[in-house]
């Protein structure tokens, strides 16, 4: 027994297969409607920015973060002093 | 500072950093967020819209540069619930995966059909030079730029 083609799949009771479908997200993606991570704006929402490093292959001694912390509208200075200590894949 | 942007036929009075760029002001000030932020460097164009008809990268467009002139983003394209022939020729045909460099890809494709009516494919190919898709679909792209041309066609006859 062959298998049946894409045109007999077509032609019999399938909706799905043998059948283009249009995407269900795609009026909403090709008129701007589509809300990406990046497009939601909530209120007091806060907002980060990384520093890094302008030495390449440096080792990090200290990070003195109270000058940064002092700035107004400064919420918090995250180093990895915050981060528990271990490789990745814990 | 005060300006008056007029985008998709309407104007807004917002105000401004000088250094501010048209797609921040668009997306945060205005709201409209159908322009996508992808680099902020005019690499990837996901943020075109049309300036007085052209395409530009928003991103590199300080906003108060763009006082009086008129400003068509991907959300006005199509009145209301209205669908542009290039927006429906995108869905028919693929042209979209994650959808983040559609918007951009659209304006370009709205602005390539206005200069090249019946575009070669070596016309879409450089129109389109500027926008750079991270799914890389560039094939059902290039099909659905190819669909939107008829479909167009076919509503000026």
């Amino acid at each position: 027994m062959t298998a049946p083609t894409v045109e007999q799949l077509a032609a019999g009771e399938y909706q799905t297969v043998g059948h283009s479908v249009a995407r269900v997200d795609g009026k909403s993606k090709v008129t701007g409607a589509a809300k990406y991570s990046t497009d939601f704006y909530m209120k007091g929402m806060l907002h980060a920015k990384i520093l890094f490093s302008d030495r390449p292959y440096a080792g990090i001694v200290d990070i003195d973060v109270s000058r940064a912390l002092a700035l107004p509208g400064v919420k918090a200075v995250v180093t990895g002093a915050d981060a528990p200590d271990r490789r990745y894949g814990g | 500072m005060k300006v008056t942007l007029q985008v998709n036929g309407q104007d807004f009075v917002v105000d401004v950093y000088p250094d501010e760029v048209l797609v921040d002001t668009l997306r945060e000030n205005i709201g409209l967020t159908g322009s996508k932020k992808g680099c902020g460097t005019g690499d990837c164009g996901a943020c075109t819209v049309l300036m007085n008809g052209r395409p530009v990268t928003s991103c590199l467009v300080l906003s108060a540069t763009a006082e009086d002139k008129a400003i068509t983003t991907i959300e006005g394209l199509a009145p209301g619930d209205d669908i542009h022939p290039v927006q429906q020729s995108f869905i028919d045909y693929g042209g979209v995966q994650c959808g983040y460099c559609t918007p951009g890809v659209v304006m370009m494709t709205v602005s390539l059909l206005a200069d090249h009516p019946h575009p070669t494919e070596a016309e879409i190919r450089a129109g389109l030079a500027g926008n750079l898709c991270r799914c890389t679909g560039y094939s059902k792209i290039i099909d659905s730029v190819k669909a939107s041309a008829v479909l167009m066609a076919e509503a000026r006859e």
